[in-house]
């Protein structure tokens, strides 16, 4: 019987833990780049970097434990149509709301295909603001419509 | 058999802890560019009047020329070219001929007489940005066509699709 007990009690354990926390993400980021992007008109090249509104993207998260359950944001891209001269960038731009913490994300990453660390906190954080970058537009691009999936990932840690 | 719930304590905290390390969901944000076709192309300004005013006797008159104009072209496309036309036909006995340098990879067709249907002047343009190129306007007349009044042209350089 204690067996069983004990099993019970840390399965359950386990996977109330394992399911705490949370995230969301609302807002996007569309860019058309057409002529008046060049950077002088005829003869010149496209202007190489884009930067979206400062909130493009805004998180939250919620359902954590307290102020003391401390999390991560991890953050990749999963390309649809994308062209190799690209790099994209993310930075948090506001600490948003919350009785918790936050810190890090400041300043630009390149988001990758794995995750990266993005920045990290404690407790329930809501209107986190997001900023994205792109650089290696030119006129070497063919004309298309290129797009990728940001994927944002919350860990609970320790 | 007081082992076994010991066994099961540590495995048991060990899946919490990694619980608690690995926890994680997930949400997602699509970004999304559309770059367009962009094929601009500009000139410097207009060229000096061109005036056909001498001649050697027992000749045509002599032809006058400009080069003191450029022009800048962008593209993002392959498979383009520039045609030029100008807005009405020359006087009859009177030609206007231009030449465009060509940009990198692209070939110009040299001197070529303008009217009002679009004539090709350089060909095989892929994907550059260029300027500074220079244009090279050419006026002649025959001693038919007497003598002209002065009068304008203008010359439309567009890049269209096209070998």
């Amino acid at each position: 019987m204690k067996k069983i007990f004990y099993s019970i009690i840390f399965i359950l354990l386990a996977f109330t833990k394992a399911e705490a926390i949370d995230i969301t993400a609302t807002g996007s980021w569309s860019r058309t780049i057409d002529a008046s992007d060049l950077a002088s008109g005829a003869g010149s090249d496209l202007v190489g970097i884009y930067e979206s509104a400062v909130n493009a993207t805004v998180l939250t998260v919620l359902n954590t434990t307290g102020n003391s359950d401390n999390w991560r944001i991890d953050v990749r891209r999963s390309d649809s149509t994308w062209h190799g001269n690209f790099n994209i960038y993310i930075q948090r731009t506001s600490d948003g709301t919350g009785g918790g913490s936050i810190s890090g994300g400041l300043s630009y990453i390149a988001i990758g295909t794995t995750d990266s660390q993005f920045f990290s906190g404690a407790g329930d954080r809501s209107s986190v603001n997001l900023q994205y970058k792109l650089t290696g537009m030119s006129v070497s691009i063919p004309p298309n419509t290129y797009s990728t999936t940001v994927v944002f990932t919350v860990v609970d840690v320790i | 058999m007081r082992k076994i719930p010991i066994i099961l304590l540590v495995a048991g905290s060990l899946f919490l802890m990694s619980g608690i390390a690995m926890a994680a969901s997930s949400t997602t944000q699509t970004v999304t560019y559309a770059v367009s076709a962009i094929n601009e192309i500009s000139v410097s300004g207009n060229p000096a009047a061109l005036t056909v005013s001498t001649a050697t006797a027992g000749s045509a008159p002599n032809s006058v020329s400009d080069a003191t104009t450029t022009y800048a072209i962008t593209t993002n496309e392959t498979g383009k070219k520039i045609t030029g036309a100008i807005n009405s036909n020359m006087p009859a006995g009177v030609t206007l001929t231009v030449s465009l340098a060509a940009p990198t990879g692209g070939t110009s067709a040299g001197a070529t007489s303008l009217s009002t249907s679009a004539s090709n002047l350089v060909t095989g343009i892929t994907t550059l940005n260029e300027s500074g190129k220079t244009i090279t306007y050419s006026l002649s007349a025959t001693s038919a066509a007497g003598v002209v009044s002065s009068a304008s042209k203008t010359v439309t350089l567009t890049v269209v699709d096209g070998p």
